[in-house]
């Protein structure tokens, strides 16, 4: 294949080097000991924000579970139900049973170590900021 | 003309025939000080405050039974008090003889404890010097092959300091022996046509390999050997494969009849493939090939695979194995996809190959344009932003909830986070535990712990239940400890395993037990080295902390 045109190779590289410095200055301002002290502000905004969206998320995880395992342990003790969820045996509602109780086990302490996290960056945010402030309520809890 | 250049230009004058031996114009690769100043640099990050912290779980067991082969001569999987088992019970027979995985790394250990004694550093010790020997290697490898001098320099360098590769270098596990067999066994497959000597040295190399971990031989082996044919355009003489395999085979057969390599075959899981791929997609950019350096790559070699390999394989020689390499990784990494359970880890024996790819490049591009070939080299020596900030550009950067900005899936200054690991410490979750065992607990005790079970063992004399063990009667019977950590784990079923559900649903912690806040954090593994989970700083207040369980008549025991 022929190109009616090339571009120097000369530009090639300093385009090039031109994209590696845009990474490094990328790089290093998301670096956290570099970015809490040139864009705090920013860098604990970004944190808290996707803490926060994960914290939701297991929060939701917890709901989920639990709605299943009270909706498993219904059908459990309503054995005329379980033909119209086209269940034939008990023995396969206990196993979803159990899995139910550790999905359910492991998403609340999921969000328990999240809860912490983000405990964590607002009281750092709080001293990086020189400010005394209030845990801030998640969106979406 | 560049030296690779030269070297390629001599051996296409001479013809194939001429390029039978790989040419070795370097016979004292040894004598270059560069080359020793880089390793020194190695053994210093591998070997520095080896032993501060204790081993993690899967540490431990390689320990637990090193300790036992110490004592019984076998890797037995009870020391006559406890079990080691993370997998309940499917890792021994009735013999009580370990066949879970290959035994190298546990008798590499136990080398290792009987000549230190046996604590985390003589456990630790074999490893990290084969991942100094690994530097060593990788930098003889180029010189030999290539003539390079600074190439094999910046490659064993690349090696030095990555950081990820240093990590899985000062565990108590097979990964270095890996990566030593790997880089022993390219001798067959860097020339077009491998000396007897280089075909004897890379099936054994491969045989080993089976015994340092038998996915590293599935996923590295068929994946070379066909890359190997797609490069040089034609197929292994017959010859060559007789002679690699038979001296692999020979050390390979005993292997099927001591493991029980069908246990784990049993749980092959085709429908988690696509997700592997694209798990080992981001490990694999994140943590080793950087996303923009593989496109460029791709794009490079281009026209080979377009002309669906038959043609247009580089004809420079030194870019011919880069290819090789390239293609060996991402072989491996699709033959790893089909094994259910995905860890970085296996890839670990791949990263010299990557240190003599990047070193390749960099200096490829420095010689032609020096500000862009330093500003990379800079920036895949010492940070990890190449490998993070496109992704994050694209939106498909992998962070697992449990990471940290300060680990290595953020953006940071790898070796220094190391550094400061190694040179301010880390308070360890299982060295707390150990600890307040040792101080608190009798001589008979019983302590069920629902994970970090396999250290207390090695560290203590206790009896230790729990863990990801078997059901055990005994767990049920109001051991005198218990210690449920801040993560619950489950079983291959996706139950919770009997440590957790009897702490949770079956004890009455309230009327039975006093609880001990230790008021230190309950980290997730300890030392683990896989990047989703190693944390080199540690966590600042407020944090989950370790709760202990003492059964309440033993408040007054002295």
């Amino acid at each position: 294949m022929s190109y009616p045109f090339s571009i120097p190779k000369t530009v090639q590289y300093w385009a090039v080097t031109a994209l590696l410095a845009s990474i490094a200055v990328a790089g290093a301002l998301g670096t956290p000991e570099i970015a809490q002290r040139v864009i705090p502000q920013l860098y604990y905004d970004s944190q808290l924000f996707w803490t926060g969206r994960q914290m939701v998320y297991a929060e939701r995880d917890i709901v989920y579970t639990d709605s299943s395992l009270k909706f498993v342990q219904e059908l459990l003790q309503q054995p005329q139900e379980q033909s119209s969820v086209q269940l034939q045996s008990e023995g396969s509602l206990k196993t979803a049973l159990r899995k139910m109780v550790a999905r359910k086990q492991r998403a609340v302490e999921k969000a328990n170590l999240l809860h912490f996290k983000f405990e964590r960056l607002q009281r750092q945010h709080a001293l990086a900021m020189g400010i005394a402030r209030e845990p801030q309520p998640v969106e979406g809890l | 003309m560049t030296p690779d250049n030269a070297a390629s230009a001599a051996e296409l004058a001479a013809g194939p025939a001429a390029i039978a031996p790989s040419p070795s114009p370097t016979p004292r690769w040894f004598a270059d000080p560069w080359c020793w100043v880089i390793v020194a640099l190695a053994a210093f990050l591998l070997l520095y405050q080896l032993g501060q912290r204790p081993f993690w779980q899967d540490e431990a067991e390689t320990a637990c039974l090193a300790k036992n082969v110490l004592k019984y001569g076998l890797p037995r999987v009870t020391d006559g008090v406890n079990i080691i088992s993370q997998e309940q019970g499917r890792e021994y027979g009735k013999d009580l003889i370990w066949s879970w995985s290959p035994w190298m790394q546990i008798y590499v250990s136990a080398l290792g404890m009987k000549l230190g004694g046996q604590n985390t550093f003589a456990g630790r010790l074999p490893f990290a010097l084969a991942g100094v020997i690994c530097v060593l290697l990788t930098y003889r490898l180029v010189r030999v092959h290539f003539a390079d001098v600074q190439w094999a320099r910046l490659a064993a360098l690349f090696l030095a300091l990555s950081v990820p590769f240093l990590l899985f270098g000062r565990q108590n596990r097979y990964y270095t022996l890996g990566a030593i067999l790997t880089i022993l066994s390219l001798e067959a497959f860097i020339p077009r046509r491998a000396s007897s000597w280089a075909n004897v040295l890379a099936g054994v190399s491969m045989g080993l390999m089976f015994h340092a971990n038998y996915l590293l031989l599935f996923s590295f082996g068929p994946a070379i050997v066909v890359a190997k044919c797609l490069v040089e355009r034609q197929l292994p003489r017959l010859r060559d494969l007789l002679i690699m395999g038979v001296c692999a085979m020979v050390i390979i057969v005993p292997g099927f009849m001591m493991y029980g390599i069908g246990k784990q075959g049993g749980m092959l899981d085709f429908t988690k493939i696509p997700a592997n791929i694209g798990n080992y997609f981001a490990d694999f950019v994140q943590f080793m090939l950087p996303l923009p350096v593989a496109v460029y790559l791709v794009w490079r070699w281009r026209r080979f695979f377009l002309a669906f390999m038959l043609k247009h394989a580089p004809e420079d020689r030194a870019e011919r194995m880069m290819l090789l390499m390239g293609l060996t990784m991402l072989g491996s990494v699709l033959i790893l996809a089909l094994i259910p359970q995905r860890f970085l880890r296996y890839l670990v024996h791949l990263y010299p190959l990557l240190a003599v790819m990047l070193a390749w490049l960099c200096l490829k591009i420095w010689r032609n344009h020096k500000p862009c070939g330093a500003l990379l080299g800079g920036l895949l020596l010492f940070t990890n932003w190449m490998h993070i900030i496109p992704m994050e550009v694209l939106g498909i950067v992998n962070r697992p909830w449990q990471t940290d900005p300060q680990m290595l899936a953020y953006p940071n200054i790898p070796i220094r986070l190391l550094l400061a690991e190694l040179v301010h410490g880390y308070p360890d979750v299982n060295g707390h535990i150990i600890d307040f065992f040792k101080k608190n607990a009798h001589k008979n005790d019983t302590i069920l712990i629902t994970y970090g079970d396999l250290p207390l063992q090695f560290y203590t004399d206790f009896k230790i239940l729990g863990g990801l063990r078997a059901d055990d009667p005994d767990a049920v019977n109001n051991p005198e400890w218990l210690l449920k950590r801040s993560v619950s784990r489950t079983d291959r079923d996706g139950f919770l395993v009997q440590s957790d559900d009897v702490i949770l649903n079956v004890l009455n912690l309230e009327r039975d037990y006093d609880r001990i806040d230790l008021g230190v954090p309950d980290d997730m593994f300890g030392n683990r080295a896989d990047p989703y989970y190693h944390q080199f700083v540690p966590q600042e207040e407020p944090y989950q902390t370790l709760v202990v369980y003492r059964r309440k008549d033993l408040r007054d025991r002295q």
